[in-house]
């Protein structure tokens, strides 16, 4: 009995130290690229490359109200009411996954990847590379999200990659259907003139 | 937080079926000894090398140079196992600090990691084997106390921190099961053989000329780090403080990302002075002598990209002669020219490092390590009655005859700033001949030094003359030619490699119609840009790891705030000044590329990531410039993965070679 006591005040505790924006997290999960259905009005699909390893890695994230803050620099940064999403990262493979979104920024704030006892979270909140943006009716290729499989008790491996001109080809080859519904878009959150650069020579070839 | 990048995929598209005429492999092997301990007696000399079958552990006679192999680390342990440090303790035993990655936890990479003391006993007799003894108590070695017969000094940290003398011959051989009337490690861990204490952990010990502790670094029961000197009767006296809070970054250290912790390492000439290193670099490059009463500081040596993991003093413990380096995947000892990096006024003298490790006890025989720009690092032992000098062992051992390079090191005048250079010659003589100018990585904090440098050497022995520029934001000659590189990036840097290249294109030794420019990280981007802004100079260019978008690589996810206030101090800010480091960007330049250009990238580059070279190619290819590339599967920044360093110096200078 003693223990259930002691299991349950913990959770109490935990109850009462979650910050509001947690408890009321949507939970979402990447889907297969074949698998994705047609946009809605508004609606781009963000593509992701994972590349994950652990028990139940997952992400959040939350829509950008104003951009023009630098998380950096740790100013106040406008969250959407709307709150914070979980998407958990649990699949059966790594590779492409796409997930339709409403067009926007967005902040991709916690990454959770609890290894055994080890809880592990990194805060992502202020760092501008953990960013991705939504263009309707585009498919937005944010990078390659890494969680590596090997990590030390302090600390783990995490990166989100900008690889726009590393996979252009593979995706063009891969997700030729898809493309040809929402055509692809370097979806990354910061300023990157690289994808527009090629767009206007390729036009003007 | 520690960043990597996963494999994507593997981009195999050109490759040269030519290669250079002189083979790489000369060059770049990772075979040699590197490290090297003068027994108290002079009669031994205990080496490490490395060899195609591991780490070896040897000794050979001063006098005769008779080789007598003392551990193989591939026989000794089927874990991955590396030798850090060995160390005389008397003529008979070597001391040998030893690490092995063993299974743990799975892929929780720090539960695998041990470290313990070996003592290795040197055979007396012809047939005889070698001992292997280890310490089984948790410590390490803080003095071998050399000229003392079995004994050595070992510390033991815990609430209470404390040094024994402990005796080699009292311990047992390495995982021999004791039985029940042997004591672990001799039953030696108690108070008469105790000889410093301290309240509080200790983290590092200071030994004086005397063999005794003198000071030491240890965490105190509140929330401090001190360091603390100690007296004949072991009074402690505080010498200098740290808040631990702020050592581990827990309460607003994080804030200040300019701070520095410089922590002692090693003491100097006095109980005051220390050698130092920033513990608050990403990696520990950089000496400093700190006197910790005055405040006064100074920085002794860096290294560009390399971590500092030891100080190797003289023999007198009063001054810093060399360090220990992570390079390459393996420790190195890097020996320091006592006359400083600064450019000498005689134009044509030969780079000579010669630097004394250690001297026997009768002061008859001393160990030497002696390196010239043109003769790989080799360990010497000279008689002092015969005045005879013998090669014992050598870095290069496929490189033993001196090599036929012939050096200049002059400066040339840019806006004000005398920027120095170094140009190798494949022979003294030569005219005409085709030049590859080579600029460093960093941009900022790195220097090209004078000495034996292989890469160089290899371009050398294939006919090139070779000049490296140490333009502004180069170390290793004052701080005011480093700083005058900030913000530099791709201006006066460019300027600095270029006014170079002019006045050493005028020399009859050169061929001015013959001129390629090859670069790694920053130096790639160097070369990739002044070969689009000056192709009346640069007939051809090599893009080794290089930066080709410099808001990409200003938001890279592999640094950390401090590295990030860095770059925006030193490079740019990508929000506030996103137009003018595009400009900079070779990317958004390459329709004006009319030379041949050669991409090389590791695809594992955590530095610069293969997205610059994969966005260069899809650039240069939207434009119909022609160019060659490969990417290197396995290998990041370093070109450390199987023997891609050999390919890649072989690719480049092959390209080099065919465009001249």
């Amino acid at each position: 009995m003693k223990g259930i006591y002691i299991k349950s005040g913990l959770i109490s505790l935990a109850l009462l130290l979650t910050p509001p924006g947690v408890l009321s997290a949507v939970k979402q999960k990447l889907i297969k690229p074949e698998n994705l259905e047609a946009l809605p009005n508004g609606y781009g699909y963000l593509l992701i490359d994972v590349d994950v390893a652990g028990i139940a890695p997952s992400f959040s994230y939350v829509k950008v109200k104003s951009s023009k803050k630098n998380p950096r620099k740790k100013k106040k940064v406008k969250y959407s009411k709307n709150g914070t999403h979980v998407v958990t990262l649990k699949h059966s493979e790594n590779g492409l996954y796409a997930l339709p979104m409403p067009a926007g920024t967005y902040q991709i704030t916690q990454i959770n990847a609890p290894f055994f006892d080890l809880p592990y979270k990194l805060d992502t909140s202020t760092k501008n590379e953990w960013r991705f943006k939504i263009e309707a009716g585009k498919t937005n290729f944010a990078g390659h999200l890494s969680i590596k499989k090997e990590r030390s008790t302090r600390y783990l491996d995490v990166n989100l990659i900008n690889r726009f001109a590393t996979e252009k080809e593979r995706l063009e080859n891969t997700l030729q259907q898809l493309l040809s519904l929402a055509p692809l878009a370097h979806g990354v959150g910061v300023r990157d003139d690289f994808a527009q650069a090629l767009a206007e020579k390729e036009s003007s070839r | 937080m520690m960043f990597r990048v996963a494999l994507l995929l593997i981009l195999l598209v050109t490759s040269h079926t030519t290669s250079a005429k002189t083979p790489a492999e000369k060059f770049f092997s990772k075979h040699g000894t590197f490290s090297a301990s003068l027994s108290p007696d002079g009669k031994q000399v205990a080496l490490i090398e490395n060899s195609s079958e591991g780490q070896k552990l040897y000794t050979k006679s001063s006098a005769s140079g008779k080789r007598i192999d003392l551990l193989n680390l591939a026989d000794f342990t089927e874990n991955n196992a590396q030798i850090r440090k060995q160390v005389w303790i008397d003529n008979k035993r070597i001391a040998v600090q030893f690490t092995e990655i063993k299974k743990g936890v799975k892929t929780l990479l720090d539960t695998k990691g041990t470290s313990y003391l070996l003592i290795v006993e040197v055979p007396q007799k012809a047939g005889q084997t070698a001992v292997i003894k280890s310490v089984r108590t948790k410590g390490w070695l803080i003095d071998p106390l050399a000229n003392e017969e079995d004994k050595f000094l070992y510390a033991k940290s815990g609430i209470y921190s404390k040094v024994y003398q402990i005796k080699p011959s009292q311990l047992s051989p390495h995982k021999k099961k004791l039985n029940k009337l042997m004591r672990k490690d001799g039953g030696q861990f108690v108070k008469k053989n105790e000889r410093a204490s301290v309240s509080g952990y200790a983290t590092h010990w200071f030994i004086n000329r005397q063999g005794e502790a003198a000071a030491v670094l240890y965490f105190s029961s509140g929330k401090s780090m001190l360091l603390s000197r100690l007296s004949d009767n072991q009074e402690v006296t505080e010498l200098k403080r740290w808040d631990r809070d702020k050592i581990f970054g827990n309460e607003g250290a994080e804030k200040d990302l300019t701070r520095q912790l410089m922590l002692p390492v090693a003491m100097g000439e006095n109980e005051e002075t220390y050698y130092c290193l920033d513990f608050a670099e990403e990696k520990e490059r950089t000496v400093y002598k700190v006197n910790f009463k005055t405040g006064k500081s100074e920085v002794i040596y860096k290294t560009d990209q390399y971590e500092i993991i030891e100080l190797i003093m003289s023999e007198q413990r009063d001054s810093l002669i060399g360090v220990k380096l992570l390079k390459d995947g393996g420790i190195e000892n890097a020996y320091l020219d006592t006359d400083g990096a600064t450019t000498k006024s005689s134009s044509t003298h030969i780079a000579d490092l010669h630097q004394t490790i250690a001297t026997s006890q009768d002061k008859k025989v001393s160990l030497i390590y002696s390196e010239q720009h043109n003769q790989p690092g080799k360990f010497l032992i000279k008689n002092q009655n015969s005045e005879k000098t013998e090669v014992i062992a050598r870095r290069y051992p496929q490189l033993k005859d001196r090599l036929t390079t012939h050096q200049i090191e002059s400066s040339v005048l840019v806006e004000g700033m005398e920027i120095p250079y170094i140009l190798t010659l494949p022979e003294k003589g030569k005219k005409n001949l085709p030049l590859i100018v080579y600029p460093h990585g960093g941009p900022i904090g790195v220097f090209d030094h004078r000495y034996f440098e292989a890469s160089t050497q290899y371009m050398a022995a294939n006919g090139f003359a070779v000049l490296r520029v140490n333009y502004r934001g180069s170390s290793g000659h004052g701080i005011a030619l480093e700083e005058a590189g900030k913000k530099q990036w791709g201006k006066l840097i460019l300027k600095d490699i270029l006014e170079a290249t002019k006045k050493v294109s005028k020399l009859d030794e050169i061929n001015p119609r013959k001129v390629c420019i090859f670069g790694i990280s920053y130096g790639g981007y160097a070369a990739t840009m002044l070969s689009i802004k000056h192709p009346e100079i640069y007939r051809c260019a090599v893009n080794v790891a290089g930066v080709s978008d410099v808001n990409l690589y200003l938001n890279t996810p592999y640094r950390s705030d401090r590295q990030d206030t860095w770059m925006k101090e030193y490079i740019g800010d990508t929000e506030k000044e996103y137009e003018s480091l595009k400009k900079i960007s070779p990317l958004y330049s390459v329709r004006k590329l009319q030379r041949p250009l050669l991409i090389l990238h590791g695809m594992q580059d955590e530095v610069v990531d293969v997205e610059h070279a994969f966005r260069l190619k899809l650039m240069l290819e939207k434009h119909n410039k022609p160019f060659e590339w490969h990417i290197f599967p396995d290998s990041g920044h370093n070109f450390l993965a199987n023997n891609d360093t050999q390919v890649m110096y072989s690719k480049a200078v092959t390209f080099i070679d065919t465009q001249l």
